[in-house]
């Protein structure tokens, strides 16, 4: 039975991948006060970017970026490039897993072994992606409306706390002119937005069709807005200049929150949107890799496939840095120039390119 | 029957999950752990930070587990720790193998730095807070003179964690907005601020006993200034007053208003709105406060009928207004004369309202400061009367 997801459960996927660490993050803090604005101003090539991998998509309906890159650069190099795409999500699933494993430990006063997280929170993962897209979209779409649920009593608390808002901090906008700090962030298109290309995978199984380029859009809207809105909360909580310095930005701000001196440390919330997030994005990302890695050998979705792939993420994540500063570094400087631009931007439009020369001489031909 | 065997495995598997990964190899019992309630940092004279714990133990309260540690007096102590560092953070954890319990720090109510620590710098207190994984980012961190530890080892008659007092006068503070309550993340954003920012942090003192029936320890004394993180100076409670209505912070408190004819009256503000607007002409800029005040009439003595001529609230105003007027004209006549240091925030207006005219006066604006000329127009509205509108008598 072939696997469908309908398109609403498309949308949360979308929106949730990219949303699940961006969260945690102060975005675009190169702006400062104005990160909320660049963020805004970044759904525009966010939207570019699903554009491109949908014009793909449509030139190879009923496939996934894998075929595509076969069919478009031909059995050698497009396999090579399909054999990086499905390494690609698997390292991109070992770096999100890591986050969420220093986060979890810092957060949650972890001071267990981490062999005991990783078996919690990866064999639920790898339960969840053996049961199918299907499901793991399904499940994404009912902790859509539960983490937009949490969300707004995290707000409303938030914003009825006395004494912590400062809606002075989100002046100046854009002192020193707008052009150079939007160039400046323009890592913001690998992450969150550029994340949206797990979205390649899915496109063949949503069941409407038409309805794909909605609900992309719709996502990356719904997703930069709710980003900026959250950038706000840091900036009129914690103020840009800290919550620049601060690893974890949702946590003090959510720390700030005491409602008639006793409703305070919203700690738990933080886990429960943790727990939840990191299941959603790290499964994704081992379905995609899991998904590609069958599509190129050739055999069906198993059990042993994807606890394989689980095993190679969890070991994957201790070796990609040796600490958390180095993770942070390397995520900001290295992956976005030399791993996400190529593999999130510019392979796509060179295939999409590639594919349009090659669609007008087939039709040449036919003529 | 292989279907049942497949079944009993799972299950067996599922209980076997259960019960080995509850991390009971890293669980931590309520009396196992040293809760912090309130920390006193200080520098002694051999260049020393000096850390001091006021400690919540189950013992702490009659009733609870173990043994309750009596005092000479009578009544229960609550126990304190000290902690002598190089660093900060050395300081914090030296007396860990004393107490034989894990520091906790996530339930830290204030934090209070004394005199010498103060002058010697808080960046480096704030940075190690900062850095502390459990801690709130909402703990108020106050500045004393003197030795900060008096303040925690000092004993209350309300309640036996003095930490919990100060607690009560923070959140009340908050409600009525005398004095300043800044937050751990609020001073870690100014410090780390190039934008000539002056932090300020409210003041904490024993209170000197005025007569028996006052039962206070503790008083809440203006606030201190820092020249980038070095305290310079303290300002006084109507100085600190005057912060507070230009900062919008005045919330709820009782002013006396003499009136013309040598009657008394007494206000109560009700909330206060402060716009600051910044002009710049040529490189000189001039500041315009505008203030709204709210208030109620709390007593008033002499024949007054306000039913009658309503006019007579109208005096109540501007004597009001002149009040608030002249308490905000001393404070900033104090910024300039007196501790020298913009600590009002009018160069931080002035960077959020024309950042590229700021810029070029960015350097000198500590000089330029006490040039600036700044006019004050407050308007006061008494709301209503209480539940009398002329003297009962």
């Amino acid at each position: 039975m072939e696997e469908k997801i309908s398109s609403y459960e498309l949308f949360s996927v979308i929106f949730l991948v990219p949303y699940g660490s961006a969260v945690f993050f102060f975005n675009a803090a190169e702006a400062e006060q104005s990160s909320w604005l660049v963020i805004l101003i970044y759904i525009i090539p966010g939207l570019l970017l699903q554009y491109i991998y949908i014009s793909l998509y449509r030139n190879y309906p009923e496939e996934t970026i894998i075929n595509w890159m076969v069919d478009i650069f031909g059995r050698l190099l497009g396999g090579i490039l399909a054999i990086l795409y499905a390494v690609y999500f698997a390292y991109i699933a070992a770096r999100v897993f890591r986050d969420f494993i220093t986060i979890i430990k810092i957060v949650a006063g972890f001071s267990n072994s981490v062999i005991i997280l990783n078996i919690v929170l990866l064999g639920t993962v790898v339960y969840g992606v053996s049961k199918g897209v299907e499901n793991m979209c399904r499940l994404a779409s009912s902790f859509f409306l539960i983490l937009n649920m949490v969300a707004i009593i995290l707000l409303l608390l938030f914003f009825s706390t006395p004494n912590i808002v400062h809606w002075h901090n989100l002046l100046p906008i854009f002192p020193k002119g707008i052009v150079k700090p939007v160039l400046k962030s323009w890592r913001l298109v690998t992450f969150p937005y550029g994340e949206t290309i797990i979205a390649t995978m899915l496109y063949s199984k949503v069941n409407n069709q038409n309805k794909i380029k909605r609900a992309a859009f719709a996502a990356i809207i719904v997703e930069g807005v709710m980003l900026a809105f959250i950038s706000i909360c840091y900036i009129i909580g914690l103020g840009a200049n800290f919550a620049s310095k601060a690893n974890f930005p949702l946590m003090g701000t959510l720390r700030l929150i005491r409602i008639a001196g006793f409703l305070d440390r919203m700690d738990l919330f933080i886990i429960v949107i943790l727990t939840v997030n990191a299941f959603i994005k790290i499964g994704m990302f081992m379905y995609c890799a899991v998904a590609s890695t069958s599509q190129i050998l050739g055999i069906k979705i198993n059990g042993a496939l994807v606890f394989t792939m689980g095993v190679i993420i969890s070991v994957a994540a201790y070796y990609i840095a040796e600490n958390f500063i180095q993770h942070l570094y390397i995520g900001l400087d290295f992956t976005p120039k030399y791993i996400h631009f190529p593999m999130q931007i510019f392979i796509p439009v060179l295939a999409l390119i590639v594919s349009h020369f090659k669609k007008g001489s087939r039709k040449k031909k036919l003529a | 029957m292989k279907e049942k065997l497949k079944k009993i495995a799972s299950l067996f598997i599922i209980i076997g999950i259960m019960v080995t990964t509850t991390s009971c190899q890293s669980k931590v019992d309520i009396q196992d752990l040293a809760i912090v309630m309130a920390m006193a940092v200080d520098y002694n004279d051999q260049g020393k930070y000096r850390v001091v714990y006021q400690i919540f133990t189950a013992s702490t309260f009659p009733g609870g587990s173990g043994v309750s540690l009596e005092s000479s007096s009578g009544g229960v102590v609550v126990p304190t720790f000290q902690g002598i560092g190089g660093t900060l953070a050395e300081a914090m954890h030296d007396m860990e193998e004393r107490i034989g319990k894990k520091i906790h720090f996530g339930q830290i109510k204030v934090v209070i730095i004394g005199q010498k620590a103060g002058e010697r710098g808080i960046s480096p207190i704030i940075d190690a807070l900062s850095r502390l994984p459990e801690i709130k980012t909402n703990v108020p961190i106050y500045v004393t003179k003197g030795e900060a530890k008096k303040i925690i080892t000092q004993k209350t008659h309300e309640d036996t964690i003095t930490a919990n007092v100060i607690d009560n006068m923070v959140l009340r503070q908050i409600y009525a907005g005398m004095h300043p309550v800044v937050y751990l993340a609020h001073i870690a954003d100014e410090l780390s601020s190039k934008h000539n920012v002056v932090p300020v942090l409210g003041v904490i003192n024993t209170s000197e006993k005025i007569n028996v029936s006052d039962s206070s320890i503790f008083k809440l004394d203006g606030m201190a200034v820092f020249r980038e993180d070095k305290l310079i100076g303290y300002l006084d409670q109507k100085i600190t007053l005057g912060y507070q209505y230009i900062k919008g912070d005045a919330k709820v408190f009782t002013t006396p208003v003499r009136l013309r004819d040598g009657h008394k009256a007494t206000l109560r503000l009700h909330g206060c709105k402060s716009k600051i607007k910044t002009v710049i002409t040529n490189g000189k800029p001039e500041v315009y406060i505008n203030l709204d005040v709210k208030s109620i009439l709390m007593d008033i003595t002499g024949e007054r009928d306000f039913l009658k001529n309503p006019e007579l609230l109208q005096e109540l105003e501007s004597l009001h207004e002149k009040m608030v007027k002249d308490t905000v004209n001393e404070t900033i006549r104090a910024a300039k004369e007196d501790v020298k240091i913009d600590f009002l925030g009018v160069g931080d207006v002035i960077y959020r309202q024309h950042p590229k005219e700021y810029e070029k006066i960015k350097d000198k604006w500590q000089e330029l400061f006490l040039d600036v000329p700044i006019k004050v127009t407050v308007n006061v509205i008494v709301k209503d009367t209480g539940l009398l509108y002329k003297p009962i008598y």
